[in-house]
């Protein structure tokens, strides 16, 4: 328990050797009228307070930062100029008056409240317990994870094994040529972020004014990736989780690249493998090129005959150049429909309908305007 | 004239309110009281009566908030805040690079300023200016009203769930005479959405989802998502300026825009290499309209309005130099890493700016400087 009083706010350096070493989730400090402040519950607790103080305390009438302030304190345990008291609610008790902070404070970090009752100025310096619970560091991996890519490859995925923190993306991944030289922006550093809900999985854009024939970016700098070269993709090690846990390790995948990639998918074109009768076998489409894996997972449904949809799930196929779909029942012998989204694309952004940039001397054939392609097979 | 248009304004601002107190002819009418449940705030904008739109990509909503913020005179004349990340940050608890800021909006009839803000787990916070400081704007007990998104796209393709395949990241968000309009991001398909919905929300809406095209040198065609867009009037006409996630700046009259058809756009700039658009506005200077252009690694854009709607074709000399910038030209303003940009008062704009030591400071420029 460590007792200390003072008005400016500021800790005298030789009263920090005395939490040096410590982790305290609560810890009390008395001020010579007896009022004690405590961190428990989520809550700063001014405790022991005079009956006639608290009974003289409307609810309503309480202004942000009467009485008990709360501050994060910065890593050298001090307050910023200019730093705001932290925004919460206040509840007043029998003997107790109580702060709730609306967000959830970072386990690990320093805060520092203040009790502020006419000239009485208590202070009281705590630490958050680390989170006892804590997950081993993220680790991420790549998709596409392919050996070769398209010279004009669009988007990847970066997949995380929890959630990551938002607003670093573009500062964490990088690029690398074969001799080892960080390229400069082959992405595009979008504002918002393109996370999925549990922040488990962001997309990258490769720069599309870099590989668009004709605009400027393309005919100043040329594309990004450039055929027949390797390189490499790599997410640094510090990048944050939400729980403000590092990565600690880097993530690299390298990688060759291909021809670019200017034709749309053709489901035409495809093979199918029809299952056997009355067996569970997994519907198996050959795509002949690799396509997106996230649109591989969601743009595909399978009909029966009378349109009614057959339940099942996608198996996913890491080469990305197959589509599985495993039913939950037997297939019954019939003839069967496989709907196919238009909106699915190839690693170049070719969707079933466009291209992803069109020449138009080349190919006068203007964009498709249908919402799906359908291909039937036959089960005996 | 000036006086005379002031007391017009002036008498019929007072007939309004005189007539307020009966029939409500307010565009709050439909709104409901209480928590809105927002997950995200990515984007704002303020329409007329204080409302305030704020896009949450999370959800899939649009909703507008009653800010009760209408009286004039509540801002300073100017601002000039330092250090504003900290300032933010501090207020929930956080350290200034634990927090995003996702956009910002001017409230134009009392030039209070609003941040939508993100905490690393990802919780969206409204705050606004207060004096020298921020405080956060409590959501939990707000009149809004809200539309889905998701029921905006249920006429496209859909998964086996029945769930909209599209999602969106909202990129960009507007107000203009009773419409709300939106430009979206997928975080799977590169596509462009864009969709213009009526305000009041109502359960009947034309939500026209486009594609619009564009071309280079007018030898390659080519689609993208929008990045940040403004409505604006030219020559008595309604038009879109949209910047492109691939940087050009492309216009398209909002009349002639059908959905389901190829939609072209006419591209009248390229803005350089290796940098995304972050906002435009427009403004007044000398009794001539500007459109000013904030990127992410360019300076401020300023635009003669006149030179856009008066270019005839499209691109059609290619740009050779490196990181060049071709169509219409515009001046470089030496404004250099801007954040973020609002119109502040017909004299003044707002700029959140990185500055050369690192500090992220709020700032109004007055307009005879750009």
């Amino acid at each position: 328990m460590i007792l200390y009083r003072f008005s400016t706010g500021a800790a005298q350096p030789w009263l920090r050797f005395f939490f040096l070493g410590l982790i305290i989730v609560a810890w009390g400090v008395v001020c010579p009228a007896q009022v004690s402040l405590v961190w428990q519950k989520g809550a700063l607790q001014a405790e022991n307070l005079p009956l006639s103080f608290t009974d003289s305390l409307s609810q309503d009438a309480i202004e942000p930062g009467q009485f008990l302030k709360l501050f994060r304190l910065d890593a050298s345990r001090s307050l910023s100029p200019g730093q705001n008291a932290i925004w919460g609610s206040y509840q007043v008790h029998a003997e107790s008056f109580a702060f709730y902070p609306k967000f959830k404070l970072r386990p690990g970090a320093w805060y520092r409240a203040l009790w502020i009752y006419r000239a009485d100025t208590l202070a009281y310096d705590f630490q958050l317990a680390p989170e006892a619970n804590s997950l081993p560091p993220p680790v991420a991996a790549l998709s596409p994870q392919l050996d070769t890519l398209p010279a004009n490859l669009l988007k990847i995925y970066l997949h995380f094994s929890q959630p990551m923190a938002e607003g670093q993306a573009y500062q964490k991944v990088e690029l690398l040529d074969e001799n080892g030289k960080v390229l400069g922006l082959p992405f595009v550093p979008l504002q918002p972020e393109l996370w999925d809900a549990p922040h488990q999985r962001l997309t990258l854009w490769l720069d599309p004014g870099r590989i668009k024939r004709g605009l400027g970016p393309n005919q100043a700098s040329g594309s990004p990736l450039k055929t027949g070269k390797r390189y490499t993709f790599r997410v640094r090690a510090d990048w944050k989780d939400q729980k403000g846990q590092l990565m600690g390790q880097p993530y690299e995948h390298t990688f060759w690249v291909g021809p670019v990639d200017r034709l749309s998918p053709q489901p035409k074109a495809w093979e199918i493998e029809s299952p056997q009768s009355k067996s569970q076998e997994p519907l198996r489409i050959r795509l002949g090129e690799r396509l997106d894996a996230a649109l591989l997972q969601k743009c595909f449904q399978v009909y029966t005959a009378q349109g009614d949809e057959v339940p099942g799930s996608v198996i996913p196929v890491p080469s990305q150049d197959q589509w599985a779909f495993l039913p939950d029942r037997p297939w019954p012998p019939a003839s069967y429909e496989i709907r196919i989204q238009a909106i699915l694309e190839d690693l170049a952004g070719n969707n079933l309908n466009r291209l992803f940039d069109r020449d138009l001397q080349e190919n006068p054939k203007p964009p498709q305007n249908q919402t799906h392609y359908s291909l039937y097979f036959v089960v005996k | 004239m000036k006086k005379l248009l002031c007391t017009f304004l002036g008498l019929s601002l007072s007939l309004s309110l005189v007539f307020a107190g009966g029939n409500d002819p307010s565009l709050k009418e439909g709104f409901t009281q209480g928590n809105p449940q927002i997950q995200s705030i990515n984007s704002l904008a303020f329409g007329p009566e204080g409302i305030l739109f704020m896009g949450d990509s999370q959800k899939g909503e649009i909703i507008a908030l009653d800010t009760q913020d209408e009286k004039a005179g509540q801002a300073p004349e100017s601002i000039s805040l330092k250090r504003v990340d900290v300032l933010m940050a501090s207020l929930l608890g956080l350290q200034a690079d634990e927090i995003t800021i996702q956009d910002m909006a001017v409230n134009p009839l009392s030039q209070m300023i609003y941040f939508a803000v993100q905490t690393p787990e990802g919780a969206p916070v409204l705050l606004r200016t207060a004096g020298k400081t921020f405080e956060v704007f409590d959501l939990e007990d707000v009149s809004y009203s809200k539309i889905s998104l998701e029921k905006a796209i249920a006429a496209d393709a859909k998964d086996r769930r029945g769930r909209p395949l599209r999602k969106w990241a909202i990129s960009d968000l507007a107000y203009k005479n009773g419409k709300v309009y939106v430009s979206g991001l997928s975080n799977e398909e590169f596509s462009s959405t864009f969709r213009s919905i009526s305000f009041p929300f109502t359960e009947k809406q034309n939500y026209a989802a486009l594609e619009i095209y564009h071309a280079a040198h007018g030898r390659y065609e080519t689609y993208a998502p929008i990045k940040t867009f403004l409505p604006y009037t030219m020559a008595g006409k309604e038009y879109l300026v949209a910047s492109y996630t691939c940087t050009p700046l492309v216009i398209f009259p909002i009349d002639q825009l059908k959905n389901g058809e190829l939609n072209r756009g006419k591209t009248v700039a390229e803005l350089g290499n290796r940098n995304t658009p972050l906002d435009i506005i427009s403004y007044t200077k000398e009794g001539k309209e500007y459109l000013l252009m904030a990127n992410s690694s360019r300076s401020l854009m300023k635009i003669d309005p006149e030179k856009v709607s008066n270019f005839q074709d499209f691109l059609t000399q290619p740009v050779s130099e490196s990181s060049a910038t071709a169509g219409v030209e515009f001046i470089a303003l030496p404004y250099v890493l801007v954040q973020q940009m609002d119109n502040f008062t017909d004299e003044k704009v707002l700029l959140l700016q990185r500055m050369a030591n690192g500090d992220l400071n709020l700032h109004t420029p007055n307009i005879r400087r750009l």
